[in-house]
Formats: structure tokens, sequence, C-alpha cells
């Protein structure tokens, strides 16, 4: 009789201690896929919510009149003076309870990037119970955020998840393993004490209008698309400059973030002509080291490259030539990686972690040095060696012209 | 002068038993055939045949219909004609026995008692009664119609043998006597029932046996009281500990095989007459998920198998709460791509998804009722209509989403999906319950109600055996035949190394 007591009591304080407080059913929600930032009127924020809309996803099921063709997504603008602000603000015109968790990026316009910072961003993002921090974030280049989410692309027929395959699947000419999320960025915003960097978007043809569903009639698919750029550079939390592709991807090289193949073109060593090269695993370490005032940033990096195209009057048949590609794929890949390191020091800002490892390494000499930072920066030097080896040339040894 | 003195002793001996024994066989078989038939009703089927020769008489009762005919004159009549012909008179037996003098094929046993004899005759045993004799012969020549030994319905299997009990006591006995010829073998007989006397037998092998569990199952048949029992099912809900818990802790089942390798582990069956299905005790939880198949296919088939039997058994329990929690609590634990289309499918939905979960899993379980108790013919007609109504009209009116439909139609497969239909009938109880858990308090509230119900696992016992018994107590040694089956040779390889051969 106490057990069948304790059991009815215990029961009843389930269901009413808890009861019901949090539920909510699936077609109240409004999925956010995306959140673009702009800057807005004065001192306002503009946010844009890229929304899904479940009506055009069911448009397989035959059930209502309305699938076909509505729009699969639909974006929303709200303004507001805060983030929380315009959050609120779109609650008076959207009908359902905005849902956050699902949200895959964080687009913020160049112009917010670089005039507001995105300091404020940040921190409702991270304080808000619903969002995750494992989102991509990436900065609108040349364009502001609610181009880029507003765009119907084709084949995907929805920017956000677009960008979400542009950076998982095809992973991009940048070539960075995992893309770049805003937990990464706020921890080298304010963890690491590390210049952080965010992935960059645009649109392909700056001008084209294509947030109508029926642009996508149309065969050409190149006005509707979004393409990846090179890496946005940040200091503090606001932005300063971009990186190009070539850095971006050197960038990947040097924080071990590449992803497993890349795809690199370089000069041939003699003349014209050149070699196309896939290059895997590319393995290595970039360490500072500090003497007295002089610091060292050691870059020493291997991997296997396969030949993908190759116009230089080389002959692959014999060591010299397997050599000679060898040795400028080599060099051409230390002088990416230079001159990368090279932008960053002109820019005084250490987006690799130098500061951070030379922390860890060298506490002692780095307590001495750390107010130093920004001569020591300037001046310090960068030696890279790379080997890099053929690991196949591909289906065909020889070139069509070279066999004769 | 020998036959007077009999004479005399047993005039006197009747006029004894009258006034002092009812329950006394009467030397007069005519008086003990009266007494009988006046016992019983003058049953219409009571035959009681007499023979006489000379001044010797005797008669055979016994119940039509459950008795060879053919046998009896063959085995009873004529060896006792043929004896009386060469001897002349049953008289010169005097006290001595008179099985040990007269060979009849048919083996007796001897009663002095006439309301013991009346059972015996009841149960289909062929009662002799010499004029003269304080005592009745009960030669046991049961046959009646009866099922053939057919494949078990409810436990169906690929590979191993395809017999199953049948409805008759000494029938499943010979089949566990056939795969256990051990002397070790023990069948001990009791009677349930005050009304309906049904014989059953303990069988369990001496020397193997869990004694306790033993004393405790003739324990608790003895207390056992009651004035009926059909089938083991009412002798399992009798004998059962806690009368309150959704889980069996008996086992039941139709196949000889099962009872016989669970006899050999030293647990106790009991066969009832009247029922192919024959009760085990003690059992585990574990116990239910282990197939007859998995000793006769490979072991890491049957690993598998028993793999996707206990996933089976948690979808059958847990799925359509998961659904329901999911659905509308934690929308943020479901990848985006999967939300959007749940929630694609569910624009337009009238009912909030418990509701919908709740009717369909109601409508399953009509057609499931259905299915079993509609006489044959319909079964085609049913099965159309109730396909249309789940799978296609519900969804294409927009009554129900189509994942529900999956959700559903899945955990109905997965309840099948379970070798004893006992223990996938206390999920289908529970996944009630646990759906309004899931509805009212999301994940939090599953996990609040399979706690309790692991703590009530834990406690429960099954004849004092502890019912989780390999996890929880947890013994490492057991667990070769737990979760995994491993190889048959396991623990002999590793005695072989040891030697060191």
């Amino acid at each position: 009789m106490k057990a069948v007591y304790t059991i009815f009591i215990f029961t009843v304080m389930v269901f009413t201690l808890a009861g019901c407080s949090g539920r909510i059913e699936l077609n109240d929600l409004l999925l956010i896929t995306s959140v673009g930032i702009d800057k807005g009127e004065g001192d306002r924020v503009k946010l844009t919510f890229q929304a899904t809309n479940p009506q055009a996803q069911a448009g397989g099921q035959g059930s209502s009149g309305a699938g076909g063709s509505t729009n699969p997504d639909y974006t929303f603008e709200s303004e507001g003076y805060s983030v929380n602000e315009a959050v609120n603000n779109a609650r008076n015109f959207i009908s359902r309870k905005l849902f956050f968790s699902q949200m895959s990026m964080l687009v913020v316009g160049e112009e917010m990037a670089k005039e507001k910072g995105v300091k404020e961003i940040l921190d409702f993002l991270e304080r808000h119970y619903e969002i995750r921090d494992n989102y991509f974030f990436l900065i609108a280049k040349d364009s502001s955020a609610k181009e880029i989410l507003s765009t119907l692309t084709p084949i995907e027929n929805n920017s956000s998840k677009t960008i979400e395959k542009l950076i998982n699947i095809s992973e991009g000419s940048v070539g960075i393993k995992d893309g770049i999320t805003l937990e990464n960025f706020i921890r080298w915003l304010y963890g690491e004490k590390r210049s952080p960097v965010a992935l960059g978007i645009k649109k392909k043809e700056k001008n084209s209008n294509v947030s109508n569903f029926d642009t996508l009639n149309d065969i050409d698919g190149n006005p509707n698309s979004i393409q990846l750029t090179g890496l946005a550079l940040f200091n503090e939390d606001k932005q300063v400059d971009w990186f190009t592709k070539k850095e971006s991807s050197a960038w990947g090289v040097l924080t071990g973030r590449s992803a497993d193949i890349q795809n690199f073109t370089f000069h041939c060593p003699d003349g014209d002509g050149r070699i196309g090269i896939l290059l895997k695993d590319i393995k290595g370490k970039a360490v500072p080291t500090l003497k007295g005032n002089q610091l060292t940033y050691r870059i020493k990096m291997s991997g296997q490259m396969n030949l993908q195209e190759m116009s230089c009057r080389l002959k692959l048949t014999e060591e010299q030539g397997a050599n000679a590609i060898q040795t400028a794929v080599s060099k051409g890949l230390e002088k990416q990686l230079v001159e990368t390191v090279r932008k960053a020091q002109k820019l005084k800002l250490d987006f690799f972690g130098i500061q951070s490892q030379l922390f860890k390494n060298h506490p002692k000499s780095w307590e001495k040095q750390k107010d130093n930072w920004e001569a020591l920066y300037q001046e310090m030097k960068v030696k890279a060696d790379v080997q890099v080896y053929i690991e196949s040339p591909g289906a065909r040894l020889e070139n069509n012209y070279e066999s004769k | 002068m020998k036959i007077y003195r009999n004479k005399n002793k047993q005039a006197k001996e009747k006029s004894a038993g009258k006034h002092l024994d009812k329950d006394a066989i009467s030397p007069e078989v005519d008086e003990n055939i009266e007494t009988i038939k006046q016992r019983l009703g003058d049953p219409f089927d009571f035959m009681a045949r007499s023979y006489s020769y000379g001044k010797d008489r005797f008669a055979l009762c016994y119940i039509d219909g459950m008795v060879s005919k053919d046998d009896l004159e063959r085995t009873i009549v004529y060896p006792l004609m043929d004896w009386l012909r060469e001897n002349d008179s049953f008289d010169t037996i005097g006290d001595r026995d008179f099985r040990q003098h007269i060979q009849i094929p048919t083996k007796m046993k001897e009663t002095t008692s006439l309301s013991s004899t009346m059972d015996d005759l009841l149960r289909g045993n062929i009662v002799l009664f010499v004029q003269g004799r304080r005592q009745a012969f009960i030669a046991s020549d049961q046959e009646w119609a009866t099922r053939a030994i057919s494949e078990p319905e409810s436990q169906t299997l690929i590979r191993g043998p395809r017999e199953g009990f049948v409805e008759t006591l000494s029938i499943n006995a010979t089949l566990i006597r056939r795969r256990i010829t051990n002397p070790a073998l023990r069948f001990k007989s009791f009677v349930i029932g005050k009304v309906t006397k049904t014989q059953i037998l303990v069988t369990y092998i001496e020397g193997y046996v869990n004694e306790n569990a033993l004393k405790e199952v003739i324990n608790r048949i003895e207390s056992v009281d009651t004035l009926e029992v059909y089938e083991t099912g009412m002798l399992e809900e009798l004998m059962e500990e806690k009368g309150y818990s959704p889980f069996p802790t008996i086992q039941s089942t139709e196949r000889p095989d099962v009872v016989c390798s669970a006899l050999t582990e030293g647990k106790v069956s009991i066969l009832m007459e009247g029922t192919p299905f024959v009760l085990i005790a003690p059992t585990t939880f574990m116990s239910f998920f282990q197939a007859a198949e998995d000793y006769y296919t490979r072991f890491d088939l049957s690993t598998f198998i028993r793999m996707i039997r206990f996933i089976s058994f948690w979808i059958s329990l847990a799925l359509p709460a998961t659904y329901v929690a999911l659905t509308t609590f934690h929308q943020e634990l479901i990848p985006t791509n999967l939300l959007v289309s749940l929630a694609a499918q569910r624009e337009g939905i009238p009912f909030p998804a418990l509701i919908e979960a709740l009717v369909m899993e109601g409508v399953f379980e009509i057609l499931r009722e259905a299915g079993i108790r509609m006489p044959r013919q319909i079964g085609p007609a049913v099965s159309i209509v109730g396909a249309i109504v789940i799978g296609e009209a519900a969804v294409a009116a927009g009554l129900v989403s189509p994942a529900i439909v999956i959700v559903v139609s899945l955990t109905a497969i997965a309840s099948f999906a379970n070798p004893y239909y006992s223990i996938s009938g206390s999920a289908r109880l529970l996944r009630f319950i646990l759906m309004l858990f899931a509805a009212s308090a999301g994940i939090f509230g599953m996990i609040v109600f399979t706690l309790a119900l692991f703590i009530h696992l834990v406690s429960l016992k099954s004849l004092g055996q502890p019912f989780l018994s390999p996890l929880a107590p947890l013994s490492v040694k057991k667990q070769k035949d737990a979760f995994f089956r491993f190889p048959l040779w396991w623990e002999d390889r590793k005695k072989k190394k040891k030697v060191g051969g």
C-alpha cells in the first residue's frame, strides 16, 4: 500500500511540477536557418532571419494546394537599437515562435563588421539559451547580409544550405577544414589573444537581384550563385582587411586547419606553363622561437602531392624532372606561406596564435618580452622549409609534347 | 476349508465396512459399481462391464471415450479369463497379491479407497473390481482423441525441432523424457483445483535443480487455493510473487527443447493437463530474449539477432514516446533537415503530437486484437481496411502525419520481434504510460519513468531469484549468455588451455 502511495505521489509530482511547461508543437515553430546582421539606419542594427517555409517543403505530399511554386524559405527583416530589440520587434509580425537552435550560420555585413564591430552581436548570441555556438560565422564581402540570405541559389534553392555545403562538402578553394565557427572566433578573440578570422562570402555577380523564385527558372546559374572568398581579418572585434584565397589557404596550412586535400597551382621553374597539384596530408609545425630580442617563426612542413596538370617542359620519367617539380612546388608553397605571414606582420595582427604559442613554449622569456610584442612581431624572421613529394603523377606520366 | 474361511472373513469385513467407512471398497462388485454410478450421477458415458466365470466375478469400469477399448479386451479381460480357465477360481490366490499371480500385460496399481478410485476413473483409467476383494485395481490405459504433435504456433523458428507440446500431459512428459534420457529426471505429480482436480507435473533434474527454487515451487503449488485451473497462465498468476508487476516472472513455452534446456540449467518446469504451455521458473529478464534457435545457429549470428531483439524491445517500449518528446519538447535535438521535413509533415495536422500518437497506437491495438479474435474468413477484409485506414486514408485526409504512421508501424513490428509473447505484452502496456510521461515532461519525464521502471525491475524476484539476474547482481561469468551468445566451446577451450595439453 505504501508503495502504491509513493508511486502515486511520484507520478503526480512529475506531471504537476514539470507538466507541459516547455511543450510546443512543431507547427507552432518557425525554424530559423540563419541570421544576418547588418548596419541599420543611424545607430540601429538590422536583423535578417532566414526561415524555412514548411508548406513549400510539404509540396510533394499533395495534401495542401500550396506546394509547388511557393518559396522554400522566407527572409524577414527587423530593426532595433540592439540585437535583442530587433528580435523582439520581429515577434510583432512573425506568427510563429522563432526557433533558433537549428541555426546553421551567422552572416554579418561587411559594413557592420568594419564600422560597429561584432562585440554586441556575440554577446547576445552566446547568451541566448537556444542558440548554439557551433555554427559558421561569415562576413558578407561587398554586400549586406540580407542580400546574401535572400539570394535564391541554384541547386539547393537556399543560400544557407548552399553555404553550409560549400564549406562542408566542396570546401571551396580556400580549403579550410570544418569552416570557422562562432565558437572558434570567440575563443581566438577572448581566449587566446589571437586576432580572429572569419569566413567570407559574396555574391558571384554583384548587381544581380535574384530574390525572386522565378529566377530559379533561368538556366544560367551564375547570377544566383554565391561564393566563398578569402578570410575576413579582424582586429579585436572589428574587421580590418581580407586575405586573398591563396593567403587563406596558407593560413589553413600554418594553423593546421587545412583540408585533407587542397589544390594548388604554381608556375613552372623555367618559362611558361603551370603545375597543378593536389596537396595531400600536409603536416608539420609552425613554431615561434624567442632568443633575446629576436623572434623567429620556423615553418617546417611536409606533404605529398598528386599531379593534376603539368605543362612545363620537364621529363617526369627522369629523376631530375621529378625533383625539379618537387622543388618548384615546395618553393612555391614556401613563398606563399611566408607572404601570408608578412601580410599579417604588416597589419600588426597575429592570426596564427604566435603569442599563445610563445606563452606555452617559452613562458619565462615571454613574460619579459610581453610588452615589447609589437616591435618583436615587426622584426620577426620567417624561415620556411617545405618538402613536398610526388605520390602519384596521375594516370599518365609524360606530357604530350615531351614525348618526342 | 480354506474357501469357507475366506468367505466368512469377507462377509465380516463387508458388514464392518458398511458402517465404518463409506470410502472403503466393498467386496461386492455390483455394490461398488452401484456406488460409483450413484456418486457420479449416473453418467451416460460410465461403462461397467461384468464378467463371470463360475462363481467368480469381476467387473471393469471406465469412462467411455477415455480408454482404448481394443486394448481393454486384449490386455485385461482375456488374460483374466484365461487364468480362470486354468485355475478355476480366484480363491486360490487367497490373501496374496492378486497382481503377482495373474500376469496381465497392463501394469496395475492397487487401492483401497473408493474416492481415489473414482479420481483415477475420471482421469481415464480402467478400474477392475474383483468379487470378494477389498481392493480396486487400476490400469492406466488412457487413450482419447488428442491433437497431433505439431509445430508450436506461438514460437516458430527456422532451424530446430518442430515438435511442440500438446494438451495431453502424458505426451508432454514423453516429449521431455525423449530429450533427457537421464535417470535423474523427476516428475512430481500434484493435483490442483478443488473442482477441476487438474493434474500437474513438477519436473526437474535431481542433482542439477536449484533446491531452493524447487522447494519454493512445491510450497507455492501446495498453497494454491483455487477452484479451477485450465491453463498454466492461471497457475502462473496464482504462483507469482508480486501481483502488480507488468513483467511476467514465470516463463511459459510451447517448446520441449526450451523446457529441457531450462531443466539442465537447474530450473523447474510445471506441466499441466489440458494445455500445451509449460511453465519455467525461476526465470530472468534476459531469458525472455533468448530464443531456442539462438543455440542452434552460429554464435555470431545469434548474438547479432539477440541484439536486434533487445533493440526492438526498446523500440516497442519507447519509440512513440521518444517521437512525442522530441517533436514537442526537444526540437533542437533533431537534425535540421529531418526537423524541416517533420515540420512539413505536421503542417495542417489538427491534433497535438500526443493525441496523434495515442490515436494511432489505439487503432493499431484494435486491429491487432481484431486480427486475433476474428473468424479466419474475415481476415483479409480486416487487414485491407486496417492497412488503408492506418496507412493511407488517415494521412491523405490530413488527420495524422506520415511520420507517426512510420513510428507506429515500426513499433508494431518491433513488438513482434520477440520470442516470448508475454514480455512484449509488458512493453505494449508500458508504452502508453511512457507516452504520457513523454508528452508532459519530455525526455525528463521519460528518464523519470525509466528510472522507476528499473527500480521496479531490480526489486522483482522470480521464485526468490533476482529477476535481472546476470546484470543486477552483476555476474561477469554469466554474461556469456546474456546480451551476447558466446560460442558454446568458449569455456571448454579455456579449460583446455589451463590444462596445457
